[in-house]
């Protein structure tokens, strides 16, 4: 029964979190939103038992951003204008592409949900252990590979953003 | 209150990725497009835990952490983009950097 509170409770959270980071104004208020976001939707991995997911996304995703990310938004993004409307997209094609693409993904996700309408989730005693220990055997098994190209994808993004910003010139 | 089943959660996935992607195309400065950008990702991990708790494994959450890095290297990577873009056109609208459509 709490879980079921619960579960609506962040999914409303949630909606108005992400609406939140789309409309608002300044930048630096879309990323205090993102990081409620965040929180909220690792409220929701602990609802589904998955505490390693939800220790991640809220201690290190959302504690990154608004360590990180906020200052930097706020440096980029003064923002003299607090009263500025929200600025849409200026072409009329990309509102158009973006109307029509919203669009087609409503009807395919209203096709994926007459797919999996009413499947219950199965209970949690009668599934396999899914604590840290799991999730630290399944990383050093099979999965190893993911943590290579994790540490892969760090060491690029390292030297792109390097790169990128020690550019010069036009 | 309905109990929540596996379609909840999808569902409630779908929705932040549907409110994402329309916050990608219909806004204008490239620091809200970028961060409507993490709220598709977190719709899509969304999806990768709640398959993983139906399906009893540990993969979801693992793939749901891979999300999580992959969506803090985009944001690393445009934001630099977005520094580059103050410095050289003072300006954050990602419609002004059509160069390439010149050609």
């Amino acid at each position: 029964m709490l879980e079921t509170w619960l579960f609506w409770g962040l999914a409303a959270a949630a909606i108005v979190a992400a609406l939140a980071v789309v409309v608002q104004r300044r930048a630096a208020r879309a990323v205090v939103a993102l990081a409620a976001l965040l929180v909220v939707v690792g409220g929701l991995y602990l609802l589904v038992a998955a505490p390693m997911a939800a220790l991640v996304q809220i201690a290190l995703y959302a504690g990154l951003l608004l360590v990180i990310v906020l200052p930097a938004v706020m440096i980029l993004d003064p923002n003299p204008e607090p009263e500025a409307p929200v600025e849409m997209a200026s072409s009329a094609g990309a509102r158009r592409f973006g109307v029509v693409g919203v669009i087609i993904l409503l009807v395919q996700m209203a096709w994926a949900f007459r797919q999996v309408r009413g499947v219950a989730l199965p209970p949690l005693a009668s599934l396999p252990d899914r604590g840290p220990a799991a999730f630290v055997h399944a990383l050093t098994g099979d999965l190893a590979g993911v943590v290579v190209l994790i540490g892969l994808l760090l060491l690029v993004t390292t030297i792109g953003v390097t790169a990128i910003v020690r550019r010069e010139g036009p | 209150m309905p109990v929540p089943t596996l379609n909840s959660y999808l569902l409630l996935a779908a929705v932040l990725m549907v409110i994402g992607a329309a916050g990608v195309f219909l806004r204008r400065s490239i620091v809200t497009v970028l961060l409507s950008v993490e709220v598709m990702l977190a719709g899509a991990s969304l999806t990768f835990v709640s398959a993983d708790r139906y399906l009893g494994r540990v993969d979801g959450q693992i793939a749901a952490v891979a999300v999580i890095v992959v969506a803090l290297c985009q944001l690393a990577v445009g934001l630099a983009v977005a520094v580059l873009l103050v410095r050289q056109r003072n300006s954050l609208n990602p419609d002004e950097v059509a160069d390439l459509k010149k050609w």
